[in-house]
């Protein structure tokens, strides 16, 4: 990103150093790094239920092997549902936020 | 190979070259990562083919005498609650872990290679239908659809590999069919059709050798991560079922007796992260060769 051209160019303009990181570089190199975080937040949410049941930690992870070793598979499906709609809601974020931070991404 | 014989007249054309050299081009020498990486893999690998011979202890047996030891000269890992030697139950199960990695990701990454193939090459609605699908499977994380699928089929290592290979050929497939899209506009398809090939010759012949290379790479990262989803499911009682010595397995065995007898859970956790640097440096140290050769 630091030797594209609109970045000589803005240097050239003479915008402060900070600006120039800040509004022109961060916001380019955002874009792709957006894409990882929702993905890596998904992975995230799968190693909860890891850690979750490591640590003892009473959250969705550890109802949902808590309910599968009880064969409440009703709950292991409301888990996972909820699971996904959450991942979703990630992405959604995600993909809005690049949206704005490119104007070039179209829904 | 003659070694030390006179050198060979020096070519007009080509540059001269000591024979040795052209030996360490021809990759007889690793660079250190990846050897490092390698050497770690034959290790497993020879515990994996003779765990009889190198394990001092039987990985089954109780010994009363010896309950909760330290690490020391008899038993060089300790020994567990129950007695038994972790140095020979940590070697029986880079047997079982080695058996995951290659297990859990064969029948995906042939599959997925020839869904992806066909996907790529072919187009249409099935292409369309896939797309709508990795979109579905992408929203629920692999950790969690896999521990879902295990659930509804029962705890087992043979589940288990159902469970990762019904989730894990759709990374392949997605991998592959990017890559054919990209190959198909090449040249050497365009004339391969123009000589007449039908299409399973031009995808297996033409195509696949030339996407295998990027297929072999993701493998060999997948087989350390299928490791870690191995143990972590053999952790939570879902892989491998004791007393079957698997690392995960005894990592949580030792669970209850972290405070006092910290060598239970410490060792076979430390084979898991040896095992998955091995396959990570192996795997780059591969990467690095084949796109030298492109």
């Amino acid at each position: 990103m630091l030797q594209a051209e609109f970045v000589s160019f803005a240097r050239a303009k003479g915008l402060p150093r900070r600006l120039l990181l800040l509004r022109h570089v961060l916001r380019n190199a955002l874009v792709s790094t957006l894409t990882l975080l929702g993905i890596r937040i998904s992975g995230l949410v799968g190693g909860a239920v890891i850690t979750e049941t490591v640590f003892a930690i009473p959250g969705v992870g550890r109802l949902m092997i808590d309910s599968i070793f009880a064969r409440d598979y009703a709950v292991v499906q409301g888990v996972v549902l909820v699971i996904a709609i959450l991942v979703s809601l990630v992405f959604l974020a995600t993909d809005a936020l690049q949206a704005m931070l490119d104007p070039r991404v179209q829904a | 190979m003659s070694e030390g014989v006179a050198t060979p007249a020096p070519d007009p054309v080509l540059p001269h070259r000591a024979p040795l050299q052209g030996v360490l081009r021809r990759g007889v020498a690793l660079r250190p990562a990846p050897a490092a990486g390698v050497a770690i893999l034959l290790l497993f690998l020879a515990c994996a083919l003779a765990p009889g011979w190198i394990a001092p202890y039987d990985p089954l047996t109780f010994d009363y005498r010896a309950l909760l030891k330290r690490p020391g000269l008899a038993h060089p890992f300790g020994t567990d609650n129950f007695g038994r030697d972790l140095l020979s139950r940590v070697i029986w199960a880079s047997r079982v872990d080695l058996q995951i990695a290659i297990f859990a990701t064969l029948f995906p990454m042939v599959f997925g290679t020839f869904a992806g193939c066909l996907l790529g090459y072919f187009g249409g609605i099935a292409d369309v239908v896939f797309r709508r699908l990795v979109d579905v499977i992408i929203t629920l994380p692999f950790v969690v659809l896999v521990i879902a699928i295990v659930a509804v089929l029962g705890p087992g290592l043979t589940n288990m590999y159902i469970a990762i290979s019904a989730v894990g050929w759709i990374v392949y497939a997605r991998l592959v069919r990017a890559e054919v899209l990209a190959q198909r506009r090449l040249d050497y398809v365009a004339s391969g059709r123009v000589m007449g090939y039908g299409a399973p010759r031009i995808i297996f012949r033409h195509l696949l050798p030339n996407v295998a290379p990027t297929v072999v790479v993701y493998w060999m990262s997948d087989m350390a991560l299928a490791i870690l989803l191995g143990s972590s499911l053999g952790y939570l009682g879902l892989g491998a079922q004791p007393p079957t010595a698997e690392w995960g397995v005894l990592i949580a065995d030792g669970k209850n007796f972290i405070t006092t007898a910290w060598w239970m859970s410490i060792f076979p956790g430390v084979a898991i992260v040896l095992a998955g640097i091995g396959f990570s440096l192996a795997g780059d140290g591969l990467a690095e060769r084949l796109r030298r050769r492109t």
